[in-house]
């Protein structure tokens, strides 16, 4: 009995977090109006996007270099290996480019997004802004979130680029390749939706970890604890976010 | 017309009542005084009259408007009607000095920025901070000077009411002095009405026309300054004299 509570309980908190996190993104939706706080946008494109590149580029090199020798120990069993550089372009600009790229980015930017909003909320200075006539939703998140969507595509861009490279290099290094056949045939069976939809998917994940943290940074409560709290469930609930909407996309993009 | 009205307003912090059915009437250009012992709900009831701590039940009356209940909050309709000085400063950590004070001008009122840095600097003046500290950042300047910037940020804005949670704590007592005149100039010569928190005695003296002794929830005196000063009732009299003994438990 005790334990059917519990999940009870449980449920009704979860569905009550979903309900205020749909207010929350309702409110942002509202604030999406001038007056636009440019100064505020450019401060953003360059933290969470521009900082976030040597995260990003590292991720997506040593994938590209993993993927490089994994699928080259699995395809060299039945003489397939002139598949490695379809399977290891594929595989990051559908796949791993966005999704570890973004896991990435929502460690360091949600988490400091959660920290900083959260700060702000405890120390009063969300309150006081509102006092000064300005919507904190507007100055303070919408910028953020716009930041996040921009950016995140043009990361990830980038790290499919370096990802791509990082295959090239293991194997013309390492696995003997002809550099001239590699290249060929990285572009021969690689589609333009093949890499417009891991920019989509991007384009998500920066909505996701960006509200996620605004969500938690915004709601913190009880001081420095509370910060550390909110600053946690950020980075969780912002990766499981992307996990999550992750498989969606890909089911909605998958045509066999 | 009262300026602002609150009739029965009850707040809890789960099954903390913190306020407790508070009646209250503020008339235009009057100066109230709020004091009462730690913790009894001081700095939430000007949240909640400033709309940012939703209320459990009641009514908050802004001239003859019900602005705030348990089922609406329309605060926002009224920008610029009060200002606050928050009890932690509450500046912003990420801008200048200068740019804390011209926040509201700028980016609530959209005046352009120079224009707003002359009036940010006129009023940094007035509260006593030199233009040393106009391109510091708030973690750089001292308690007492933060609390000043604060006051600045919040007198630049105009308001037609003046909300001040512990203006003096932390100040040395020449500019406790200074502080105290200016809000009391304020009040005076702008005719701007005003709700102050404060333990200060000084302050009391300088500032406050009518006083209210919040305790547990509720309003348990009210009186003109004069009858604070003199009146025999023992929750008084132990405040002013900071006696242990008395009907306060510690
Ligand atoms: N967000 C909150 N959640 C839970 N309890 C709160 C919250 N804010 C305030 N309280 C409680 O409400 C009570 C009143 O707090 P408040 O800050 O109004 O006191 P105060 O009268 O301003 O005291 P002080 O003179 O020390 O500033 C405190 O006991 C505090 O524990
Ligand atoms: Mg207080």
């Amino acid at each position: 009995m005790n334990f059917l509570a519990q999940i009870g309980r449980s449920t009704l908190n979860f569905l009550a977090l979903l309900g205020n996190m749909s207010l929350f993104f309702f409110k942002i939706l509202k604030a999406f109006s001038p007056p636009f706080y440019t100064h505020q946008f450019t401060n953003q494109i360059l933290t969470i996007g521009y900082f976030s590149l040597p995260v990003v580029a590292m991720t997506s090199f040593f994938t590209g270099m993993v993927l490089a020798l994994q699928t080259y120990t699995g395809f060299v069993r039945f003489s397939a290996t002139e598949a490695v550089p379809t399977v290891v372009v594929l595989s990051i600009v559908r796949e791993l480019g966005p999704v570890l790229g973004a896991l990435m980015v929502c460690g360091r930017v949600s988490s400091s997004i959660a920290a900083e909003l959260g700060t702000m909320r405890v120390t009063d200075q969300i309150d006081a802004m509102m006092m000064l006539q300005t919507n904190p939703f507007r100055y303070l998140i919408v910028p953020r979130i716009f930041a996040g969507i921009v950016t995140l595509p043009i990361l990830i861009l980038v790290g499919d680029i370096i990802g791509v490279l990082g295959g090239y290099l293991v194997s013309i290094f390492r696995l003997d390749f002809n550099p001239s056949l590699y290249i060929d045939l990285t572009y021969k069976y690689l589609g333009t939706m093949d890499v417009v939809s891991g920019l989509i998917k991007a384009a998500v994940f920066g909505l996701c970890l960006t509200l996620m943290g605004a969500y938690f940074g915004f709601t913190a409560s009880r001081g420095a604890y509370g910060v550390g709290k909110s600053t946690t469930k950020a980075v969780v609930y912002s990766s499981v976010l992307v996990l999550l909407t992750n498989y969606i996309l890909t089911a909605l993009f998958f045509t066999g | 017309m009262n300026k602002l009205t609150l009739k029965n307003v009850s707040k809890s912090f789960g099954s903390f009542k913190v306020l407790d059915g508070i009646n209250l009437e503020v008339t235009d250009g009057e100066s109230l005084a709020i004091v009462g012992p730690s913790g009894t709900g001081k700095s939430v009831l000007l949240k909640c009259i400033l709309g940012l701590i939703p209320i459990d039940s009641g009514e908050i009356w802004i001239e003859d408007k019900c602005v705030i209940s348990k089922d609406h909050n329309d605060s926002e309709k009224y920008p610029g009607f009060f200002g606050m000085l928050f009890q932690g400063s509450a500046l912003f950590d990420s801008l200048p000095i200068w740019k804390n004070v011209a926040f509201g001008l700028i980016y609530g009122q959209g005046m352009d920025e120079k224009t707003a840095r002359v009036l940010a600097m006129e009023t940094l003046d007035k509260v006593g901070l030199s233009k040393k500290v106009e391109n510091l950042y708030p973690f750089e300047i001292s308690g007492g000077m933060q609390k000043r910037a604060s006051l600045a940020r919040a007198l630049v804005m105009k308001p037609q009411m003046m909300l001040f949670d512990e203006p003096t704590t932390g100040l040395d007592p020449m500019m406790l002095s200074v502080i105290n005149q200016l809000i009391a100039d304020t009040i005076r010569k702008e005719q701007v009405t005003a709700m102050t928190v404060t333990h200060d005695m000084s302050c009391l003296s300088a500032v406050a026309g009518r006083i209210i002794l919040l305790y547990k929830g509720k309003i348990i005196w009210e009186g003109s300054k004069d009858a604070f000063f003199t009146t025999q009732d023992p929750h008084i009299t132990q405040f002013r004299q900071g006696a242990i003994e008395g009907p306060f438990s510690l």
